[in-house]
């Protein structure tokens, strides 16, 4: 019988010390899902240590997923494995917007307002909806002119190219003095002409029509016709012969490798993108810099930014207390200052920029910090379902001269009567929200809308 | 002692009978019938319901009838455009693969020293994927490094990179591309049917004095033409669907010069452009899908009694 009680006694005693350590080490876990990789040696550093310190019990698991990001948080909500936290790049915002979002205005303090500097940066339809927040303002990138120094004084060129006609003149010029030497003036990716107009075009056209994708949110119908300008403009390095042979079928990456070897005087890209890329991904000799983007001379807007959003809380998660907490430790100053110092983003909080000194990047390429000119522009109708080609294919054909795409006016015309079409079945159908201010001003795009 | 009777056909207790005594049989039957169901017939089910639906993931479907099939067939000229390059490109590419598969086919089955070396390599590019295979392809083809341009130029015979994949001339090559994939596929079907011809064949064709052609003309066509029926309606569907290997070499571009049918439907459901302003569009590529396999399917039945006609003939 002792026996019996001893063994009873010794079994409770095991139990209750496993038991209170199974307690004492059950945390509360915030899955985290990025989709940035080049920041994961950072990240994975402070997550590291607030698992470490925090004093809330909190424990980070931190997950990237590079390839098909939205399809992946998709599949992960639709399933219920999704994160708690998830990046919005990598079009998961789409998600975000269609209900996945958990609004953070019941977090908010007074003093988040002040650091996020909430007039400037938390905009309705950016990344407030019917004064939801969904998300909050971390990083910002933009579109500068990317050129070649070498190539410039190689070619006599002295003063960078600001305007259409000094871009297509000094495209010219490289080509006719270069190209035998397998030097071309100007390149564009058009092989995806998404990719390729969305980094030229989308941009110019705010700055230089006040337009936003072709919409205009004074009237709240689709210009493709205010864009002929621009799209005029890249024809004409293409019928000059100015372009990089073979622009039609040219990727990014090749392209920047061309440019890497010297072969290409400018294009246009991402002022957050570029210096990485020549620094790791494709490191080059050359000596390049950005140039304003190309406008008219006569500007009428500010030309807009990437920016606004970064990470959202599941509306699914378990733990909303413990993921806000998570939230504050990636938009705090600590992690967003060594983020900006090592020059992973470019900060879009002004107290994090008086922060730290100045990146070494910024202080090679001034153009790639966010200037007076860079504003936040609202969100363009979401949800269209449009028949037939998209403008970028479009503007691409008439761009490249292929036949039947040599009317502007017609492509134009077409253009605008499909995209409206779909945009009026959208909102009678609910499909579409589109935004209309009708005293919208493309100089302060962020004051319309708040 | 009255004889046992078996229970009537078609009775419960005969299928239940049955079934007791093919037990394994069909407990092995069912991981594949599972798999069939959710990868098959589900996507089919699911394709057939929303065809009729207005649907993007985001916003709850809204039934529309007919009106994405009156789109397609009234309002869609680039899906046809994409249809019409589907027959330009299973024309071309049947035209270059089944010449050049049965000569190789031919060649081998003469077996020669390295005759094994040569049948690897040639079946090589078959067990290589597609989307690898034209990523090799375009930096061959790409008018300012690709290898093919600087031979050329070194070769002098051309005197300025020619651009492979321009508007003229991407589809010779997308066709080109998937041609070089698909011979050793089909040389070893080819092969397969020729080493089935029995010898005494030739043998006693050789004693009645024919030549080489008269043999390929009157023996083996004629004896490959199972063999042949097979592999043309194999090539045939198999190039109908093809769209891996364009979609990396040119995104169906220039301006859809090298869009093909499915590559088309593929976008419908998953828009390539990330920014571009237009969602999904899952219904109408339901719809598309549905469209597209009609076609698919009319292509097979037409070839199928084209050939029985001459199997009637000959």
């Amino acid at each position: 019988m002792k026996k019996i009680v001893s063994l009873l006694c010794l079994l409770m005693l095991l139990m209750t010390m496993f038991t209170g350590a199974a307690m004492a080490e059950e945390k509360t876990k915030v899955v985290i899902w990025s989709n940035a990789r080049h920041d994961y040696d950072l990240m994975a550093q402070k997550i590291d240590e607030f698992n470490a310190t925090n004093i809330d019990n909190i424990e980070i698991v931190y997950e990237v997923y590079t390839d098909n990001y939205k399809q992946v948080a998709e599949l992960g909500f639709d399933t219920g494995n999704g994160p708690d936290i998830f990046a919005t790049g990598g079009g998961a915002w789409d998600l975000a917007m269609a209900g996945q979002a958990l609004p953070l205005n019941d977090f908010m303090t007074d003093a988040d307002y002040e650091y996020f500097d909430s007039d400037k940066n938390i905009v309705e339809s950016v990344n407030m909806f019917d004064g939801k927040i969904l998300s909050l303002p971390m990083s910002v990138s933009t579109v500068r002119l990317v050129y070649n120094k070498g190539i410039f004084e190689k070619a006599g060129i002295e003063k960078v190219p600001a305007t259409f006609e000094e871009v297509a003149a000094a495209a010219k010029q490289i080509t006719e003095k270069l190209s035998g030497e397998g030097i071309y003036g100007f390149a564009i990716n058009l092989k995806s002409p998404a990719s390729a107009l969305g980094r030229t075009l989308d941009y110019m056209v705010e700055a230089n029509n006040g337009i936003h994708y072709g919409y205009n949110f004074k009237t709240g119908r689709y210009e493709f016709d205010k864009d002929a300008e621009i799209v005029n403009f890249l024809h004409q390095m293409f019928v000059d012969g100015s372009m990089f042979p073979g622009c039609d079928q040219l990727d990014i990456d090749p392209l920047r490798t061309q440019f890497a070897a010297g072969r290409i005087g400018m294009y246009y890209s991402y002022s957050a993108a570029e210096p990485g890329v020549y620094k790791s991904q494709f490191p080059t000799e050359e000596k390049w810099d950005f140039g304003p983007l190309t406008n008219n001379g006569n500007p009428v807007g500010k030309q807009g930014v990437d920016a606004g959003k970064y990470w959202s809380i599941s509306k699914d998660t378990q733990n909303p207390e413990a993921a806000w907490k998570v939230m504050q430790f990636l938009y705090g100053k600590d992690l967003l200052s060594a983020h900006y110092a090592n020059g992973l983003s470019i900060s879009m909080l002004d107290t994090v920029i008086g922060s730290v000194d100045m990146p070494e990047q910024i202080k090679e390429h001034a153009l790639m910090a966010k200037q007076d000119t860079d504003a936040i522009w609202p969100a363009g109708p979401k949800g269209l379902t449009l028949e037939g080609e998209n403008y970028y294919s479009v503007f691409a054909g008439y761009i490249l001269g292929i036949p039947g795409y040599e009317d502007l006016a017609k492509l134009t015309d077409d253009l605008n009567t499909r995209y409206n079409a779909a945009l009026d079945k959208g909102l009678a159908d609910g499909t579409v929200t589109a935004y209309v201010f009708p005293n919208f001003d493309p100089m302060d795009p962020a004051g319309t809308m708040n | 002692m009255e004889a046992r009777r078996n229970p009537p056909a078609g009775s419960i207790r005969q299928w239940v009978k049955g079934f007791r005594g093919k037990g394994q049989v069909y407990a092995m039957l069912v991981p594949n019938i599972l798999m069939f169901s959710v990868l098959s017939i589900y996507p089919i089910l699911w394709v057939l319901k929303y065809m009729f639906f207005q649907y993007d993931k985001v916003h709850e479907p809204i039934f529309t009838g007919l009106e994405n099939f009156v789109r397609a067939f009234a309002r869609d000229a680039a899906f046809w455009q994409s249809v019409a390059n589907t027959f330009i490109y299973v024309g071309g590419k049947l035209l270059l693969t089944l010449p050049i598969s049965f000569l190789i086919a031919v060649i081998l089955d003469k077996k020669f020293r390295g005759s094994r070396l040569v049948q690897s390599l040639v079946f090589m590019p078959t067990i290589m994927s597609a989307a690898v295979m034209s990523l090799i392809f375009y930096l061959i083809l790409n008018p300012y490094s690709g290898s093919l341009n600087q031979l050329l130029l070194a070769a002098h015979l051309i005197k300025v990179p020619i651009n492979w994949l321009n508007y003229q001339n991407a589809m010779l090559s997308v066709i080109v591309v998937g041609a070089w994939g698909a011979i050793g596929n089909y040389m070893v079907y080819f092969l397969a049917g020729l080493q089935s011809v029995p010898a005494e064949i030739y043998e006693s064709a050789s004693l009645d004095g024919i030549n080489g052609w008269q043999k390929m003309w009157y023996i083996t066509l004629p004896m490959l033409s199972p063999v042949l029926k097979t592999v043309i309606m194999l090539a045939l569907i198999n190039s109908f669907q093809d769209m891996q290997s364009i979609m990396v070499l040119t995104e169906g571009g220039p301006n859809g010069a090298t869009d093909v049918m499915f590559l088309y439907v593929y976008r419908m459901f998953f828009p390539v452009s990330a920014s571009s302003a237009s969602a999904s569009q899952f219904g109408y590529g339901a719809a598309l899908s549905v469209i597209s396999s009609a076609i698919l399917g009319l292509v097979t039945l037409l070839y199928l009694r084209g050939t029985r006609r001459m199997d009637d003939q000959f």
